[in-house]
């Protein structure tokens, strides 16, 4: 069996392809696939700090693919869950030192050793991002509900299409339940009327995110974040099950606190 | 080398702003006249803070060429807006829009779209164009004739793009930020943004401005 490419990008910066990338190679290793996270965002690394695995590198993707190191050299097995691994970006070079060929043997190699290979592509629509799509049988959009965002996010589509890939799905992030209810947020149809893509996820926004990225411990391994399971149910239905979408409340809502309350005395904490 | 008064390059105010004229003689000619006149001393003064469109005479601008009058314009601190082609003949000066007009331009074909254009997908041609498909946010249609879409227009689209005044833009919403018919310019106001539409719109010129209507056939 050769393993699947699938590639993480939005056009936008900023609205959250790494934390997917490491909290769906968490989920996916959790159920007990092989995975390998790429960091493609050569000269501007970050994927390793969301996995906490930072202080383990020695080569990076630069060195495999110049020949000074082997790809299982350079691959960090994460302590915590052996299925996944990760390959870091070099933080010293930039874009330019890898090409489309070199990802697209890269990715070869890496399909005889792991189930999933997911490619954290760069923010833009340059020589990185045509790195990180080269090899992709699949593509990921990552969008917040933004009018920029989305925008940046049609660019990409018609970039992807251009590239004669698969269509590509989207994963609605950030999503505040509260706002789109207001009417101050783009709703999800409203996104998927424009960009015309199927969906595969809609990660509501969630303040754990931002400690669990800062430890490097991605929101994947807590059963209880709102966020992490977002990203179950997107490896689930990226391994082919059918899971229905929900919807969401807002935690912030002042109807939702209430009935917190009520049901812990000691709540209002943690999601 | 062409003649002298063929690469003239002027400028003139107008009600919308200034409006550069390039003369119609060969393209290096042209922008050379236009370098030597932006560097006479008062020209900086002339476009400070003006909104800029410019007429580019007999042709159409492909990308390289655009993109060298804006590099020579953006030295001089000038900001372009719309670029068009000038009028082959005036168009009719009368209110209403006729029923059935010829148009002065060789016979073209018209150019269909059997998909949705993405933001940063940009189509221009000689001729009418047809989407079967939306134009999303970032878009860009120009086109000499018509532009029908069937589909929803948030991108851009100047119909007319030769000077047709009559050329007229349908869709089935119509929500874009600005919309361009031959001369004419009209931009989305917040309100417009809230408008729902429920039934297929065109866009027209009539009274000498672009108005919104419901789509009649």
């Amino acid at each position: 069996m050769s393993g699947t490419v699938i590639t993480i990008t939005s056009g936008k910066g900023g609205v959250g392809k790494t934390t997917t990338t490491a909290n769906l190679g968490v989920a996916l290793a959790r159920h007990g696939k092989r995975v390998a996270c790429v960091d493609a965002d050569i000269g501007l690394r970050n994927l390793d700090v969301v996995l906490g695995l930072e202080n383990r590198i020695v080569y990076d993707i630069v060195d495999v693919v110049e020949g000074r190191a082997r790809l299982r050299q350079a691959l960090i097995r994460d302590k915590r869950l052996p299925e996944l691994q990760m390959l870091p970006a070099a933080q010293t070079r930039d874009k330019t030192a890898v090409n489309p060929q070199q990802m697209m043997k890269l990715a070869d190699d890496l399909r005889a050793e792991v189930d999933f290979i997911i490619i954290d592509s760069p923010a833009g629509i340059e020589h990185g991002f045509k790195n990180a799509i080269a090899p992709a049988d699949r593509v990921l959009i990552v969008t917040t509900p933004e009018v920029s965002a989305v925008r940046d996010a049609d660019r990409i589509i018609g970039l992807v299409e251009a590239a004669e890939k698969p269509k590509p799905q989207l994963i609605l992030n950030r999503l505040r339940p509260g706002m789109v209810k207001r009417g101050d947020m783009l709703a999800t149809d409203d996104v998927l009327e424009i960009l015309a893509i199927d969906l595969i996820g809609i990660v509501p926004e969630d303040e754990t995110i931002i400690t669990s990225t800062n430890r490097g411990n991605p929101v994947a391994y807590e059963q209880k974040s709102r966020a992490g399971q977002a990203y179950g149910r997107i490896a689930r239905r990226l391994l082919g099950e059918d899971v229905p979408f929900g919807v969401f409340e807002d935690e912030t809502g002042i109807l939702s606190r209430v009935q917190r309350w009520f049901r812990s005395p000691n709540g209002g904490g943690g999601a | 080398m062409n003649t002298e008064s063929d690469a003239k390059v002027s400028w003139r105010g107008t009600r919308e702003g200034v409006l550069i004229v390039l003369g119609d003689g060969d393209w290096d000619s042209v922008l050379r006249d236009l370098e030597q006149q932006l560097a006479r001393p008062n020209a900086s003064a002339f476009f400070r803070g003006a909104r800029v469109s410019i007429e580019t005479g007999k042709r159409f601008l492909n990308q390289g060429e655009r993109e060298e009058l804006e590099s020579i314009l953006a030295a001089h601190n000038i900001q372009v807006g719309a670029m068009m082609p000038a009028a082959t003949a005036a168009p009719a000066p009368r209110a209403e829009r006729p029923d059935m007009y010829t148009r002065e331009t060789e016979a073209h074909q018209v150019l269909m779209i059997r998909r949705t254009l993405r933001s940063g997908q940009i189509i221009h041609h000689q001729g009418p164009v047809i989407v079967y498909g939306d134009v999303n946010d970032g878009a860009e249609i120009v086109a000499t004739g018509d532009v029908l879409i069937f589909g929803k227009l948030r991108g851009l689209v100047h119909a007319g793009a030769g000077g047709d005044d009559h050329a007229t833009i349908g869709a089935f919403a119509l929500n874009p930020p600005q919309l361009r018919i031959g001369n004419f310019i009209a931009a989305s106001s917040a309100d417009d943004k809230k408008r729902k539409t429920r039934s297929p719109e065109m866009a027209l010129v009539r009274e000498g401005r672009i108005v919104i209507e419901p789509w009649r056939v």
